[in-house]
């Protein structure tokens, strides 16, 4: 929240509200009639306008209640004095439902992890995985049983060849 | 420090048009603002946002007494000359 306004003149187009964010709330409002393109614009720089007083009003009631931070019930009471009160409701039941989701989502968060599954499925799926885990070690140590095996069966056969040679090669 | 932003962004419902950094970065532009808070950014976009419908509402009845076809910048002006409530507005345009 530090303030890093930019003081460079030509930045001001920045510094303005997105033109089709604004256009697409004029046509949800008036649908199918046309609206000329200066009236666009113009809508935008109200909107500016707008944001600018509120923002300054905001500022104004913050300094008077001697806070350090602007906080929303300052803008309620900016609306109010500029005679926007009506929009109070809306923009507190916003927030609110808002605030709801954020909560209901850090709980979630810090809750269990999520997951698609139910508990049962996930034990079923674990011991599934244990079953599968136990079946591989026991194939590794039968092969490696059965290799244990063939090594002795080798070197036995090449001991009794070792014996055998020395009497039966004048036989050939 | 999480990102209330970020968080206010991800809400499902989305409740809001204007984007909130933007809308932050006007407010800033006042050297005088002092330091504002995420949900007050939010409340601020939302009412803007309401300003907008009104707006929009109120110059499209300018245009009906008028009998035009298309919305016109002469429409908001007229709206912005009726309502008092638009007074702010006066003077800041040419």
């Amino acid at each position: 929240m530090i303030d890093s306004s930019n003081n460079s003149g030509n930045e001001d187009d920045d510094k303005c509200v997105p033109r089709a964010a604004v256009y697409k709330m004029i046509k949800d409002c008036t649908q199918h009639i046309r609206v000329s393109g200066e009236a666009k614009e113009f809508f935008v720089q109200c909107c500016n306008e707008f944001i600018h007083t509120l923002a300054l009003q905001a500022n104004t009631v913050c300094e008077q209640q001697t806070k350090r931070l602007v906080h929303p019930d300052h803008i309620v009471t900016a609306l109010n004095n500029m005679g926007f009160g009506s929009y109070k409701t809306k923009c507190l039941n916003a927030m609110e439902t808002a605030q709801e989701e954020i909560a209901q989502k850090r709980r979630k968060l810090h809750g269990k992890p999520t997951s698609i599954y139910t508990d049962d499925e996930l034990r079923q799926k674990q011991e599934l995985l244990f079953q599968q885990a136990r079946e591989e070690a026991q194939q590794l140590e039968d092969d490696d049983w059965a290799r244990t095996q063939e090594l002795s069966k080798e070197a036995l056969r090449k001991k009794l060849e070792a014996t055998r040679t020395d009497d039966d090669n004048y036989d050939d | 420090m999480t990102s209330s932003n970020d968080q206010i962004k991800s809400t499902s419902i989305r409740s809001y048009q204007l984007p909130l950094t933007k809308v932050k970065s006007i407010i800033k532009l006042d050297n005088n603002t002092r330091m504002i808070s995420q949900d007050s950014v939010y409340v601020l976009t939302l009412a803007t946002e309401e300003f907008i419908r009104m707006l929009t509402r109120d110059a499209h009845n300018s245009m009906k007494q008028c009998a035009s076809k298309r919305l016109d910048r002469l429409h908001i002006f007229s709206s912005i000359n009726t309502n008092p409530l638009y007074e702010f507005l006066d003077g800041s345009f040419d």
